[in-house]
Formats: C-alpha cells, sequence, structure tokens
C-alpha cells in the first residue's frame, strides 16, 4: 500500500472519463494527468490548462523569415552586386515577392514546429514516459498521485463508480522498457 | 663567384684511365642486360614465385608512391629566343591571296587561324567566300598526304626526286609525250615554271581544264571576236541584268566579286538615290541568283536555246530561222518584257548564260553586241583569268594516252578520275600511262591511281602569287611553317627540270622584279617589301574596247535548236539539270566539316545532295520529301533523295555535283551524296550540264538534315517587303514607321550606356543570303560541328543563321500561310527572301531575366553577355528566346569518342581561335557580337591613347559579306555607320511589337518589280 | 461530456460491425505488424523495377549528356518539365486535404489525409528529382542557391521564376514533411507500445517520446491548426509559382495571366485523382473498406468533377482571351493546338480533363468503384498531356516559322518517366508497410458520433424522424462496406 506511488484508473470510453473526472474533482482528489489515444475535446478546461501560445511563435518566426529573405535579396541585387538583368530595374520588388512568401511560411512552420517539440520535450529518442501502455491505443487513462492523505481505496472505489474498467495501483511512475 | 676547383670520383677520373673514359660513355657503369630480358626467351623465361612476388611487392609499393604525389604541374614555357615579329597573344596578319582575292590571314603564335578579306581587294573589297574562310581548315586537315609517296610507300623527297627524273629522263630520250593535266592556272610565276619544265622536256604538254568549264564562253569569244578569252564583266554598270541559269551571285566565275557590283545598285545608298538595278533570272532550279532576283521566270533546259533566241529577234527585231514561240506564256511575256527593258537600257543592260554551249553563247554575245554592252558592261580587254580550261584539250589528251602515246602524266589541283564525265575512258586511258604523278594534297580518286604522290603545300604555306584579272596581280606568301612534310608544286617542277634557280621564292622574286612590279613603277628590295605588305599590285587598266558582233546567225540557231530538240523529254523521262552547290562548288572542298555543314542558301539541307524537283511532279509519282529515288542518265544510275522545290520547272531534276567523293580524307568517306559527273555530256565541243534523265521510285526514305523545315513566314511582319515602285513613293513603305510610328513604352527607365552601345544594321536588300558570314562565324567562334545526325535532330550550333522564305505568287498577291499554300495549284511563281537572324542583344532581354543563375546579363556596351562557367543548363533563356537563337551544347563536342565532330583532331585542333573558349558540354551559347574583338579593338585604342574609330572594330559576319548587308557598330556615335544606316527610312526591328528592343535593325527588303509580273 | 449530436441524415464516416477503439487500432496496423501478403510483393517488385529503370535512365543521361533525349534547338524543354509540373500538380492534393479539409472541418478528411499527405511528399521527391535532373550540368546545380561562390559572390537572379520555384517546392517538401511527421507521432507511439523489442525501440526513437499526456494533445491541435492555415497559402503560392514559370515568359501560349489559378485547380484535379487511384487500391489490398468509405469515394469524385469544370473554363478564357487579344502570334498558338501537327496531344488534353470527368455528374458513376478508378487514371493522362501542350506544343511553332520544329522523345526521356512512376509507387508502399496509412487517432475521433454502428443504435433506440431514417437508410445502399439487410427489421 504504502509502496503505490500512482494509481490508474483505466476508461474505455472518453465521455465515461469525463464524468470520472467530475467525480475525483469533486471529492477535490488531485489528477496528476489523463492520458488518451485522441484528443479528448474540453479537457483542458477542466484540468485548467492554459491555451497555447504557439500561434504568436508562428507569427514571429514568420515575420523574421520574411525580413531575412527580403533584406538578403535587397543585399544581393541592390547593394552587393547591382547589375542588368533583362533592362529591370536592380530593385524589382514584384519579384522578390514569392521568395518573400515562401520564407515566410518556412521559417513560421518549422519555428512553430521545434517550439513545440521544445517545450513539450519531444525529440528522437526521448524515452517515453508511459504510465499504461494503452493509453495509446484504447484505453483513457486518469493518473493520480498517490503521495496524497486521501485513503487509496477510497479513489479506487470513486473510480469504480465513475465506470472505470480497470484500476491499477503502481509501484513505478512509468512503465519501464525492458 | 664560381670556383675553379675540379672535384674528381676516384684516381681513375684523375688518371683518367682508358676504362674510366669506356665506362663513363655509359649511362650506367655497368651494361644492364635489357635487351637479353626483352628478347624472345627473356620474356619466354618461367618466373620463380619469389621473383614474382618481389616484382608485384615493388610495382604495388611504386605504384602508391607514385600516386602519394599530388598531380604533376605543367609549366608551359616562354620563348627562350622571342622571334621578334611573335608576341603571344597578339595576333599578326600576313597578305596573301586565295582564288586571285587578295587577303590577310590572321596568326595567332604562329599559327593561322583565320582568313580574311584585304579590304582594298579589287576583286571584292574585303569580301570572301564561304570556301576562303574555310579554306584554313584544310591546312590542318589530317587527311592530307603527310610525306611524299612512290607507288603507296612513303618515301624521301630526295628518293623521289632520283626516281621522278631517272623516269623523265628515259620518257625524254623515248620521245614520248609528257602531260601535265591541271585546273586552270592564273598565277603567272606557276605557269613561268611550267614554261620551263617543257622547255626542258619539248614533249611536255600543259592541259588545263575545269571540273565545271567555262570552255563555252571562252570559244565563243574566240569564235564572235577572236578573243579565246573570260570577259570581266560589270554588274555594277548595268542597270538591267538578264541571267540565263548563270549563277553569278554565287558559283558563277567570280561570285563575291559580282556580288559586291550587283549590290550596289541595289543597297541603302543606291534606293537612297532612287536607284535600284532590275535582275530578270531564266533558270531551271533555283539558284541563289535566282532567290535575288527581281523576277524569276522558271524554265527548261530544253527551252534555254529558245528562249534565248526568242530574246534576240525580240531585241533585235530580225526573226532567226526556226524561231517559235515557247509553250508557256508567260515566259514568252517575260521574254518579250526583258527585251523592252534591255533596249531601253541599252549600254547599261547585262545578258548572261550559265550554259558551256559555244552556239548559245555566241548568241549571248550577239545580244549583248546589239545591247551595246561590250566595253561597258563586259569588258573583254581586261580580261578574266580566273577559268582558262578547254575541255577539247583533255579529251585529246585521253584519245593520245589510249593509243600510248602518252608516257607521264602530272596532276595538278586537278582530279579528273573524279569529276570528268566519262570515268571508264579515262581510267582505261591513264592505264596505259607508266608514269603518273599527282601534286594533290590529299590522296583523291586521282591521286590513288598514281604511282608518284608529291604532296603540295597547304597555299597557307605557299610562296606564289595570282592574276585574277588582267593587269591585277596579287602576292602569295607563307604562313607557317609546312604542318606536313609536303612541298610546293613549283619547287618539284623545278627540281625536275633542272632549274637554275634552286627555289621557288627566289623564282617568285625575280619574276615580280622583273615582269609585275615595274607595271606599279616599283623595284628592288623596297618594292617587294612594299608589296609583301599592300598585298597586290594593279596596273593601269588598258581601255575596254566596244565590240561589233559581225557572225551568221543562221547556223548558229541551227545547232541550238537541235542541242535543244535532243533535250526535251519523252514519256516518263525528266530534263536533267546539274548544278554546283553554293557550299561545296566543285567538290574539291568536300572533306571541309564547316562547308558540309553550311546550309544550301535555298534548301537549308546540309551534308547531301538531293534531286530537286517540281510539287506536281512529285504527286504525279505520289512521293514525299525524303523518298529516294533512281536517277538513270547517261548510263548512270544514281540514288537520291528527292526535294520539293518551289519554283523548279516541271518535268525537270535539279542536281548538285561535288558530292559522292569516294577518296580523299575522314569527312568525304563517311559517304556524304552522290556523284552527279559521270551524268554530263560532252557534245559539241565542251561537256554540258544538261541531259535527259528516267527515274524511278526505290521505295526506301530518308529525313534530309535540314536546318530550316518551314518555309513561309505566315503574313508575320519579321520579314517587311516593298516594290521598288511603291518605295519611290514613300520610302517609309511596310516598316512600320509609315505615319504614325509606334513607340513602345517601358515600365521602367533604361539603363544608359555611356560610351559604347554595340548594334548592327542588316539591309535584307543587300544580303544574298550565300553564308559566307555563317563559315566566317564558325571560324571566329570556335563553333563546333555536329554531323548530319545531330542537323537531323535540329540540333545545328550556328551561331548566326540565314532564314530563307518562299512567298507564292497568286494573281498578284504573296501568299505566305500555310494553310493558304496547301490549296495553290502553282507554285512555281515563288519569290525569296533571306534573313540573317542571331542574337538581338535586346536592351530588354527575356533570356536575361529568366536565368536563375545569371549566367547571361545585360553589359553596359548593350551587349547580351553570356557566362560559360556560370550556366547550369536550365535551358529557359532559350525557351523564352523569341528569336530562337541560343544554342545549348547537347554533348561534350570537343571530347566524346561516341561522338564526332571533325574538330576533335590532334592538328584540327590548331584551327581554334585561342580568344573564344570552346564550351563544355550543358552550357548555352550564341552569338557574342565578337566580344573578343570588341575588347581588342578597345584595348588598341587605349595603347594609342585615342577613342575607338567607327570600323575599326569588324565582326566576323560583317567583315566577310561581300554584300557589305551587315554593318556593326557604336550607336553612341550619331556619325558611325552603323548609326547611318539605322537611320534609313526602311529600317525596322524584328518583333519590336514585344518591346525586347533589339539591337539588330533590318531593312526593307525592296523588289524592283512592275505591276506587269507582280 | 459528448459534444453535439450530429443529425442522422449525416453519412456515416466509418462502418462496419463492432468497430471500438482497439478493433481501429487492430485494422490499420494490420499492414505494419504483419508479413505482407502477394499482392504488396508483386506491386513491390513492379515498383522497385520501375525505380531501377529510372536510375539507369538518369545515369544515362548524366554520362553523356541532354543530347540523349530528344530535345532540341527550338523544344528547350518537354518530357522532363511536363513530367515537373505533373508530379508538383500531384503533390497538391495531400497538402490540400489536411490543411484546406481540417480548416473546413471536414471530418471526413480524417481517414485520407495521411497517405495523401505521404503521397504528396514522394511525388514532390518525383518532382525534384527532374529539377536536378533536367539541368545541363547537373553538378553545377548548387549555383541555384544563394551562396558564396569564386566569382566574388555572384548571387543568385531572384528576378527569375526558376528561382522562385526553388524556394517554393524546397519549402513546400520541407513543411509538408513537418506537418506530415507531426500527425504521425502519436500513432507511432501506439505502434511503440504495442511492439517489443528492436521494433519497438525503433519506433520509440521515432515517437519522440510522445505520451498523448493531455497538454501534449492540445499543443498538438494548435500546431496542427495553425500549419493547415499556413500550409493552405502555401499550397496555392506553389502551383502559381509553377505556373509563372511560363506565365512571366514571353512564348505565345506560355505568357497567359490565368495560369496561376488555372494551374491550382488543375493540381487539386490532378492529385484528388491520384489519391483515388491509390486509395482504391489500397482500401482493398489492405482491407480498410471500413474507413475508406464509399462517401469518401464520391466526396473525392465531386472534387473531381468540380475543379475538372473549372480547369474547363479556364481552357475556354485562355481561348477566348486568344480570339479577344487579336494577337496573330497567340491566336495562332491555340489553333495549331487543334490543326497542328500535334493535334493529337490537344485532343487527349481536352478530351481526358474536360469532357470525360464530365460523366462524374452522375451518382451512379461516383458511387462505381472501378469506374472512379479508370476515371481517376484517364484524368492523369489527361493532365500530363496538358502540361505537354502547354510546352511543347506552344514552343515547337512560336514566333520565327524558320525555327519551328518537331520534337521527338527518345527512349531516355519514356524511361526517366515511366521510372519516376516507379519511385513513386516504391516509396508509397514502403511507407504502407513501415507506418499506419491511416490516422488512428484521428480515426478514433469519429467512433462517438460518426460511425454507422453509433448511428444504427440511435434508430434502434427510435424518437427519430422516420422521414430522416428513411433517407439515411437510402443513402446507406451506395456503401459496399455496409450491410443494408440490419436495416430492414431496424
Amino acid at each position: 500500500m504504502s509502496s503505490t506511488k500512482y494509481i490508474l484508473g483505466l476508461f474505455d470510453d472518453p465521455d465515461v472519463m469525463m464524468h470520472g473526472i467530475d467525480k475525483l474533482q469533486k471529492n477535490s482528489i488531485p489528477i496528476y494527468d489523463v492520458y488518451t489515444p485522441m484528443p479528448i475535446h474540453g479537457i483542458e478546461a477542466k484540468l485548467g490548462i492554459k491555451d497555447s501560445r504557439l500561434g504568436y511563435a508562428a507569427f514571429l518566426f514568420g515575420c523574421l523569415g520574411g525580413t531575412t529573405i527580403f533584406s538578403l535579396v535587397y543585399y544581393f541585387l541592390v547593394h552587393d552586386w547591382p547589375m542588368n538583368i533583362g533592362g529591370k530595374p536592380y530593385f524589382a520588388v514584384p519579384d522578390f515577392i514569392p521568395v518573400t512568401f515562401e520564407w515566410s511560411v518556412l521559417f513560421a512552420s518549422f519555428g512553430m514546429a521545434f517550439t513545440f517539440f521544445y517545450s513539450t520535450h519531444l525529440f528522437p529518442g526521448r524515452a517515453p514516459r508511459v504510465m499504461d501502455l494503452r493509453a495509446t491505443n484504447d484505453r483513457f487513462v486518469i493518473a493520480i498521485d498517490a503521495k496524497g492523505n486521501i485513503a487509496h481505496d477510497d479513489i479506487t472505489n470513486l473510480l469504480k463508480e465513475a465506470g472505470a474498467v480497470e484500476i491499477k495501483h503502481n509501484d513505478r511512475k512509468y512503465v519501464s522498457y525492458e | 663567384m664560381d670556383s675553379n676547383k675540379k672535384y674528381w670520383k676516384g684516381l681513375e677520373e684523375l688518371n683518367n684511365t682508358p676504362e674510366f673514359v669506356g665506362k663513363n660513355k655509359h649511362e650506367f657503369a655497368e651494361p644492364i642486360p635489357i635487351e637479353d630480358v626483352l628478347s624472345g626467351d627473356g620474356l619466354l623465361g618461367k618466373t620463380p614465385r619469389r621473383d614474382f612476388l618481389k616484382a608485384v611487392g615493388f610495382g604495388v609499393g611504386a605504384v602508391t608512391l607514385a600516386a602519394c604525389q599530388k598531380v604533376p604541374v605543367h609549366k608551359s614555357i616562354p620563348y627562350l629566343i622571342k622571334p621578334e615579329e611573335v608576341t603571344p597573344g597578339v595576333a599578326n596578319y600576313y597578305s596573301s591571296t586565295y582564288e586571285g582575292h587578295a587577303i590577310l590571314v590572321k596568326t595567332r603564335e604562329g599559327r593561322p587561324i583565320k582568313v580574311e578579306g584585304n579590304p582594298n581587294d579589287l576583286l571584292a573589297k574585303g569580301g570572301l567566300s564561304a570556301q576562303a574562310q574555310a579554306s584554313v581548315l584544310d591546312l590542318y586537315d589530317v587527311s592530307r598526304v603527310q610525306s611524299p609517296l612512290v607507288n603507296g610507300e612513303s618515301k624521301a623527297w630526295s628518293e623521289v626526286d632520283d626516281y621522278v627524273k631517272l623516269e623523265l629522263a628515259k620518257i625524254k630520250d623515248s620521245g614520248k609525250n609528257i602531260t601535265i593535266v591541271s585546273s586552270s592556272i592564273s598565277s603567272p610565276s606557276t605557269l613561268a615554271v611550267i614554261a620551263d619544265f617543257i622547255t626542258e622536256y619539248p614533249t611536255a604538254k600543259h592541259v588545263m581544264y575545269d571540273a565545271v568549264s567555262y570552255t563555252g564562253i571562252i570559244q565563243a569569244n574566240q569564235n564572235s571576236f577572236g578573243k579565246a578569252v573570260l570577259p570581266h564583266y560589270n554588274f555594277d554598270k548595268a542597270d538591267v541584268i538578264v541571267s540565263f541559269a548563270a549563277d553569278f551571285l554565287g558559283t558563277w566565275i567570280s561570285g563575291e566579286e559580282f556580288t559586291r557590283q550587283y549590290v550596289s545598285n541595289r543597297n541603302n545608298k543606291s534606293l537612297q538615290s532612287k536607284k535600284m538595278s532590275r535582275h530578270i533570272q531564266f533558270e531551271t532550279g533555283m539558284s541563289l541568283t535566282g532567290t535575288n532576283a527581281d523576277v524569276r521566270i522558271p524554265l527548261k533546259p530544253s527551252e534555254e536555246g529558245v528562249a534565248l533566241i526568242n530574246l534576240y529577234n525580240a531585241i533585235t527585231g530580225t526573226t532567226l530561222p526556226g524561231s517559235k514561240k515557247l509553250a508557256n506564256n508567260a515566259t514568252n511575256n517575260a521574254i518579250i518584257i526583258a527585251a523592252k527593258e534591255l533596249v531601253a537600257a541599252k549600254g547599261k543592260a547585262l545578258v548572261v548564260a550559265g550554259s558551256n554551249d559555244v552556239a548559245t553563247q555566241v548568241l549571248v554575245n550577239a545580244i549583248n553586241a546589239a545591247l551595246g554592252s561590250y566595253g561597258t558592261t563586259i569588258d573583254l580587254d581586261n580580261h578574266s583569268n580566273q577559268y582558262k580550261g578547254n575541255d577539247a584539250d583533255l579529251v585529246e589528251f585521253i584519245n593520245q594516252a589510249k593509243q600510248g602515246q602518252v608516257a607521264a602524266v602530272l596532276f595538278l589541283d586537278a582530279n579528273p578520275v573524279y569529276d570528268y564525265y566519262n570515268t571508264k575512258d579515262l581510267t582505261d586511258a591513264l592505264a596505259k600511262v607508266p608514269l603518273k604523278i599527282s601534286f594533290n594534297a590529299s590522296l583523291d580518286e586521282t591521286a590513288a591511281v598514281c604511282t608518284v604522290v608529291a604532296p603540295r603545300h597547304h597555299y597557307l604555306e605557299s610562296w606564289g602569287d595570282d592574276n585574277a584579272i588582267a593587269g591585277y596581280y596579287t602576292i602569295m606568301q607563307p604562313t607557317i611553317n609546312p604542318v606536313y612534310n609536303t612541298r610546293q608544286v613549283e619547287d618539284s617542277l623545278m627540281m625536275w627540270s633542272n632549274s637554275a634557280t634552286k627555289n621557288y621564292y627566289d623564282y617568285v622574286r625575280a619574276n615580280w622584279d622583273k615582269n609585275i612590279l615595274p607595271l606599279a613603277g616599283l623595284s628592288g628590295q623596297k618594292g617587294w617589301e612594299s608589296i609583301l605588305q599592300t598585298g597586290f599590285i594593279q596596273a593601269a587598266p588598258a581601255p575596254a574596247a566596244a565590240y561589233t558582233f559581225s557572225r551568221d546567225l543562221n547556223a548558229v540557231a541551227q545547232t541550238i535548236l537541235s542541242q535543244s530538240a535532243k533535250l526535251v523529254a519523252g514519256d516518263k523521262e525528266y530534263e536533267l539539270h546539274l548544278y554546283q552547290s553554293a557550299a561545296l562548288r566543285d567538290g574539291r572542298h568536300a572533306n571541309n566539316p564547316w562547308l558540309q555543314e553550311l546550309p544550301d542558301p535555298v534548301s537549308k539541307v546540309t551534308w547531301d545532295n538531293f534531286a530537286a524537283m517540281a510539287l506536281k511532279d512529285l504527286k504525279a509519282l505520289d512521293l514525299q520529301e525524303g523518298d529516294i529515288i533512281t536517277i538513270d542518265s547517261n548510263g548512270i544510275t544514281i540514288a537520291l533523295p528527292v526535294l520539293l522545290q518551289p519554283g523548279q520547272p516541271e518535268g525537270t531534276i535539279s542536281v548538285a555535283v561535288g558530292y559522292g567523293r569516294t577518296k580523299g580524307g575522314k569527312v568525304i568517306e563517311s559517304g556524304i551524296g552522290k556523284n552527279a559527273y559521270p551524268m554530263h555530256s560532252f557534245r559539241n565541243g565542251t561537256v554540258q550540264t544538261t541531259a535527259v534523265a528516267k527515274i524511278s521510285p526505290t521505295g526506301d526514305q530518308i529525313i534530309l538534315a535540314q536546318t530550316q523545315t518551314h518555309h513561309s513566314y505566315e503574313g508575320r511582319n519579321i520579314i517587311r517587303e516593298a516594290s521598288f515602285t511603291e518605295y519611290k513613293k514613300n520610302p517609309y513603305v511596310n516598316s512600320g514607321k509609315d505615319g504614325e510610328h509606334k513607340d513602345y513604352k517601358s515600365l521602367w527607365e533604361n539603363y544608359d550606356k555611356p560610351t559604347f552601345n554595340w548594334v548592327m544594321a542588316i539591309d535584307l536588300n543587300a544580303c544574298t543570303g550565300c553564308g559566307a558570314c555563317v563559315v566566317a562565324c564558325n571560324a571566329e567562334n570556335n563553333i563546333p560541328v555536329v554531323g548530319r545526325d545531330e542537323v537531323r535532330r535540329r540540333r545545328e550550333m550556328h551561331w548566326i543563321r540565314i532564314d530563307r522564305y518562299y512567298t507564292f505568287n497568286e494573281d498578284g498577291k504573296g501568299v505566305t500561310e500555310e494553310h493558304e499554300i496547301d490549296k495553290l495549284k502553282d507554285i512555281s511563281n515563288v519569290s525569296v527572301v533571306h534573313q540573317p537572324m542571331l542574337c538581338q542583344h535586346c536592351d530588354h532581354a527575356p533570356c536575361e531575366t529568366v536565368c536563375p543563375v545569371l549566367a547571361t546579363v545585360h553589359s553596359s556596351e548593350g551587349l547580351n553577355h553570356m557566362a560559360y562557367n556560370r550556366c547550369v543548363g536550365t535551358r529557359y533563356c532559350a525557351n523564352n528566346c523569341p528569336y530562337k537563337v541560343r544554342r545549348f551544347n547537347w554533348f561534350n563536342y570537343w571530347n566524346d569518342s561516341r561522338f564526332e565532330n571533325y574538330l576533335q583532331e590532334q592538328h584540327t585542333q590548331l584551327v581554334l581561335n585561342p580568344d573564344v573558349t570552346t564550351r563544355f558540354r550543358g552550357v548555352m551559347e550564341k552569338c557574342t557580337m565578337c566580344i573578343q574583338r570588341i575588347q581588342a579593338g578597345k584595348l588598341q585604342a587605349k595603347m594609342e591613347k585615342r577613342s575607338v574609330k567607327d570600323g575599326e572594330i569588324q565582326v566576323a559576319c560583317a567583315q566577310t559579306c561581300s554584300a557589305k548587308a551587315i554593318v556593326f557598330g557604336n550607336a553612341n556615335d550619331p556619325n558611325s555607320e552603323v548609326s547611318k544606316a539605322l537611320r534609313s527610312e526602311r529600317t525596322y526591328y524584328v518583333l519590336e511589337e514585344l518591346n525586347t528592343q533589339p539591337g539588330i535593325g533590318y531593312q526593307v527588303k525592296v523588289r524592283n518589280t512592275t505591276e506587269l509580273e507582280a | 461530456m459528448a459534444s453535439h449530436k450530429e443529425s442522422i441524415i449525416r453519412e456515416p464516416l466509418v462502418t462496419g460491425k463492432g468497430i471500438d477503439y482497439a478493433k481501429v487500432t487492430d485494422d490499420i496496423l494490420n499492414p505494419v505488424e504483419n508479413k505482407p501478403n502477394r499482392a504488396w510483393w508483386i506491386g513491390f517488385t513492379v515498383a522497385s523495377l520501375g525505380a531501377l529503370l529510372w536510375v539507369f535512365a538518369v545515369s544515362w543521361t548524366f554520362w553523356y549528356g541532354i543530347g540523349s533525349w530528344g530535345l532540341n534547338k527550338t523544344v528547350g524543354w518537354a518530357w522532363d518539365i511536363t513530367g515537373f509540373v505533373w508530379w508538383v500538380g500531384i503533390g497538391h492534393a495531400g497538402t490540400l486535404i489536411s490543411a484546406v479539409l481540417l480548416l473546413f472541418r471536414q471530418k471526413w478528411r480524417n481517414s485520407i489525409n495521411r497517405s495523401a499527405e505521404a503521397m504528396t511528399i514522394f511525388a514532390v521527391i518525383c518532382a525534384a528529382t527532374y529539377v536536378v535532373s533536367h539541368m545541363g550540368r547537373p553538378w553545377m546545380a548548387l549555383y541555384c542557391l544563394p551562396l558564396p561562390n569564386q566569382y566574388g559572390s555572384l548571387w543568385v537572379n531572384f528576378n527569375s521564376p526558376l528561382i522562385w520555384d526553388v524556394f517554393a517546392i524546397s519549402t513546400y517538401f520541407s513543411v509538408s514533411l513537418v506537418f506530415w511527421y507531426t500527425g504521425l507521432l502519436p500513432d507511432i507511439a501506439t505502434i511503440r507500445d504495442r511492439g517489443t523489442g528492436w521494433y519497438r525501440r525503433i519506433y520509440s526513437i521515432l515517437s519522440f517520446g510522445w505520451t498523448g499526456s493531455v497538454k501534449t494533445w492540445q499543443r498538438f491541435e494548435t500546431v496542427s491548426l495553425i500549419l493547415a492555415g499556413v500550409s493552405t497559402p502555401l499550397v496555392l503560392s506553389v502551383h502559381t509559382i509553377v505556373s509563372m514559370d511560363f506565365a512571366t515568359s514571353l512564348e505565345p501560349g506560355w505568357h497567359t495571366t490565368i495560369f496561376p489559378p488555372y494551374f491550382v485547380a488543375g493540381a487539386i484535379f490532378s492529385g484528388f485523382a491520384m489519391v483515388q487511384t491509390l486509395l482504391l487500391v489500397t482500401r482493398k489490398v489492405l482491407g480498410l473498406e471500413n474507413y475508406i468509405t464509399m462517401f469518401h469515394i464520391e466526396s473525392m469524385n465531386k472534387i473531381i468533377l468540380v475543379t475538372g469544370s473549372v480547369v474547363g473554363v479556364a481552357y475556354i478564357t485562355e481561348f477566348f482571351i486568344a480570339y479577344y487579344s487579336g494577337g496573330e502570334y497567340e491566336q495562332y498558338t491555340f489553333l495549331n493546338r487543334f490543326i497542328g501537327p500535334y493535334w493529337w496531344a490537344g485532343c487527349m488534353m481536352y478530351g481526358c480533363n474536360v469532357l470525360m470527368t464530365q460523366v462524374m455528374w452522375f451518382k451512379r458513376v461516383r458511387t462505381n468503384i472501378a469506374m472512379s478508378w479508370v476515371l481517376s487514371i484517364i484524368v492523369n493522362i489527361g493532365m500530363w498531356f496538358e502540361r505537354f501542350v502547354i510546352i511543347v506544343v506552344s514552343l515547337h511553332r512560336d514566333y520565327l516559322p524558320s525555327s519551328w520544329a518537331m520534337f521527338y522523345p527518345t527512349w531516355v526521356d519514356v524511361s526517366v518517366f515511366i521510372g519516376s512512376i516507379g519511385v513513386f509507387f516504391t516509396l508509397f508502399l514502403l511507407f504502407i508497410r513501415v507506418l499506419p496509412s491511416i490516422a488512428m487517432a484521428e480515426v478514433k475521433l469519429l467512433l462517438k458520433e460518426q460511425s454507422e454502428e453509433y448511428k444504427l443504435k440511435q434508430i434502434e433506440e427510435g424518437h427519430l424522424d422516420p422521414e430522416q431514417v428513411k433517407f439515411y437508410k437510402n443513402s446507406l445502399k451506395k456503401f459496399d462496406s455496409v450491410d443494408i439487410s440490419v436495416y430492414e427489421n431496424a
């Protein structure tokens, strides 16, 4: 009992799981995290997760990309080595729009994607911190930190009532890959 | 501070013992048994395993070590003692002569790389033919005979001389004949040498004959005026020119000279003064001259005589016996009109005929006499020496030889085995001649049957002189040491005739001192040196007298009519007409790839000859262009592809001679065309170029290698024409500037061109389409030859091309659009326009904008640059070029084992212009306006601390143009020739409505047509 | 907290009995976790032979030079750029489906976007190979990038549409790749957690350590949405820029201002056709009829019909403008497409793209698998000819008749093209073996409201408007994956 680190409630239906969350929160049991095989809408509100700010990142990166390429082109064709190309002016702005656009998009998407990976600690080879293997398949897992003063049985019962198909008392935080 | 100490290797050296001295001679102290090892059993001896391993070990080690070292640096070694006249990087020009033209030979580091006309040349004033331009390549031709041969094996000259002298001596004693067979020789010194030879060997005889003969004219003049010469024609003095199948702008006698004369009455200058000559051409095959005529009347060979008789009648008002009208009324009318105009222009008229028939030429003489042409347009007193051949002489030689009277024959610039009409006759005759000597440069058909081949120098290696027109003497001087082990013909002859003078240089020098220099009041060393610089002497011409014709013409008319009757083709027969192609001429240039790839000015076919036929005949026989037919005439049968030739009279075939060579070089032996010479026939005293032929389809087909396959300009205003009458009314007619001239606005400021603005003006009325510029450009810019197959794939590399468009005249209006042309019944009434097309150096160049890597950009001198090193070969620029003048290197033409471009040979590469890089596979190239010449000119001016003079920088194409149709120069200078030319009312720009702002202005083509024939 | 109930009349996006979350995973991962079947092997052998042909033909070209193709002084581009534009066009469907349909909240995209995006990436790879292989000096390809160089430094020409291409294609490729891969992470994690041994290890690395915690999902969705937001203009820009290769030039037949929208429509057109071609086969071979249903097929057919018609309108506009402009060169070029020596190519273009696709107005055609498949092939042929006509037929007779010429392909031209198709299929077949060809996580989203089973349950519960139920039942008839008999008694 004392060795239990985390209690996992495994549900097979998202709606039921949502009820489970309500139940737990009513009983003011702190939820450590929830793992689901697919995005559940509205859950972030329940768990009080702030809106992502990735949008701003994307915007700033976009601006950066645009300015970078445009100033580069200016340097190349107007400042560094101006040339008479088909009689057109050195600073032929309309001709520079396509590349400017492309790099804005490029920077925006890459900047944002990598910010996302960074902020959510995703990178190749990272040891997966998985609490239950079926959480990426067909189980909706509510994880509760067992180091509370609430009796584990109560939590178990709550989850049972809420309709959890299975309840696990884990001695280790993560499932280690042997 | 070198010491006088003497260090010796040992006592032996000190005492200098004999064995030391002996050993010292050898590289190694002990003799190394290398011979034993290499000789027979040394190699057969079994190698023990250990030795083998040692060897391998060493080998591997050595190779590894060798590989460790980095690539050796090849240092180029400068002249130790620099010849004072040679400065690396600076070209030297030497004056010399080619076919009577005074020329300048450009040499770099001692090797000739380009031939250019001498601006003061009497004949063409700096213009040169494609053949002359290409001649420099023959100098380096690897298939020249590289050393003298006796019975096929190469010998030293001394051996050859001993052998020949011995033989000649024997013959001299036996009293048998020696014959020198040559093409026309106009070099006074050579003739003198031959004369000496004849005095040494009294039984010797000199026979001159020409593959394409002018005997007809010469005999006719003998017959009419007692002068067996080729007259000197003055087309510049003629206001009305009527030509019967004489291609005088191309292959006839002196094309370049006549072009200059002819154009002087039709170019911008002449038009400005409201003057333009009138030119009517009657001919069978469409010739270069025919394409330039104001009126061209298709005429069968059999009709020519009759037509001339009618013309004579119409001019003189008499009626020769047997005169009859021609079947075709248009032709009859044309003859009447022509007669009227000729008479109107009495004294300023000229009638010429290409026929080699004496009777015909006598009649022409009569006509010219009646028109008072002698003394004005025809000059018998300062005659031409360009052709002197007499067909009968050769025939006589052959008969003698057959009877075994000839013991020795020497061939000099003559290839009768190829170009004599009766090959069998000739070979039988030669079989009976024990000593046959050829001086020909290559092992051609004739040299191959000769016992002795004493290869001559190329003219760029020779001393010599020439005398094309009476009183006009040009000097020839060597510009390079002999490339191969060859010798001047004259040296050989002098050697064999035990001449007192031992080398030809002294001979020429003496001959000039004695006979020629005085004509110009020159003498001595100074005189000699001055002509070596000027290159020619022009003695005061004799006054040209008028000649009256006083012979009875009835007999002449009879012969003409009976001749013509023989030519009338029966059922399933066609009248065959043989002509020289503008590129290969009589075939002596057949081994020159530049000329083989030069498109025929009319058909645009390269690398082949063909049978030109009329549309109706093709339809009747259900033939397509490229189908192969057999032509059967004079007992000979050859198979040729047919070509649909607009303007070809029905029932006739035209075939070019000069093809189908079998021996004499790599290019020739690749098998190009068929030999049509055997179809000539020998009729009353001369070789005639017309015959009757049977043809039959073979069912085979090939694709002719044409550089242009669409022949009309679809009514697009890229070509702008006007009639002379219209022009006189309004000089701006059809130039687009008429009334309100469209001024195309730009979206942006134009860049300014501070000092220079290099542009060109091309006068469509002056350009005859001869193609000399194309070859000049090849030579100047190292343009690769791609060969027949690549031309078929439409990949020729020429930077300048000449577009040729047909306009079909249907009741008074020109038809140029494909779908309308298909409907025409008769396409024989056709007029032609030639348009030189090259990079237009647009100020708003479409190619520049689209190049991703900035490999092509614009210069501040208005040039469109091309940076080969930067080009990655996307070909976008070529696609976006409205003029399609950009050329892509599809292969590595300069080094591709699988791919032969005829310029890869060890020696042929010496002809390359070191100022122009050869382009690698995968890059784009195009006309640079000879930027290397522009730079050189600017540099010259800079060194002389002056500004560039107008005309001192000449681009290759403009330089060689006898018609001076191309003018190049600086548009920033309002007084430059080009600025003047561009100010002409006729100036227009091709596709100017695209606002590409081209740098090349064209001038409207003007035709001197009257409503009558229009 | 079930989201809003979907009206019954909407057709189901997932069909079949007993489809729960586990079933979805099992079905979709079936090909990834098991040995390939015979059909796959046959396909793969053929495809990889094609790829080998490509390697050979391209090596030949590099060794001997572009001269081994049929091009000439007049026609500087032919099969190379035709193939390039064709592939780029095909590439567009993927991004379009995943981005635009996401913005429009088209849920049916969930089960096709994955393979469509994969297709995009492979198509763009094929296109890119042409960019390099058509160069005269491919070993100098780096000159096309603005890198410092020995010419001190000579940069690239930003006025040239080819440079715009370089930027557009590379951006498009890399952004699609990121979009695709981000979407893959949850599914890769699933494979990881079901796998064992080295198999698990590899996928573990590929999964970036995905766990599916709430925060990750929330940000994941944001990222998808924004990527969709930027990809949409991107996908439009790419073919716009490709079209500018022609539109900004001077050639009659190229210099056409409506090219950008016209090319984009054409791209979507051919792209969807290619998706159709692939998925119709895939769903059979991999037994995914329940996820890629008749509804998907018909929806794509509708898009093909619409874009096809848009292209048709563009064609008409071109002709009208050619007539109306009065430009003689322009007019000749367009007449030449029908009366010129390449009339047959013109007929293929207009016939396949406009006439043939009009039959899709008939529901029977739209919902017939065989016909849809044939039509999708025809469309791709038609679109190839469209590019051929625009490029070759315009070039071969332009301004100066003296340069008019014909283009005849060599075996190398043909092999490079056939080969590129081989490369494409090789990549695609490998893809469906190692990665889930359907986005599992996204399909799982559909199970609650959009699955047939769920809707059936509702019907059995009753209290639905019988009219609507009847309508729904009818709509089910066309489904080949629905056992209609169930509904008789319901």
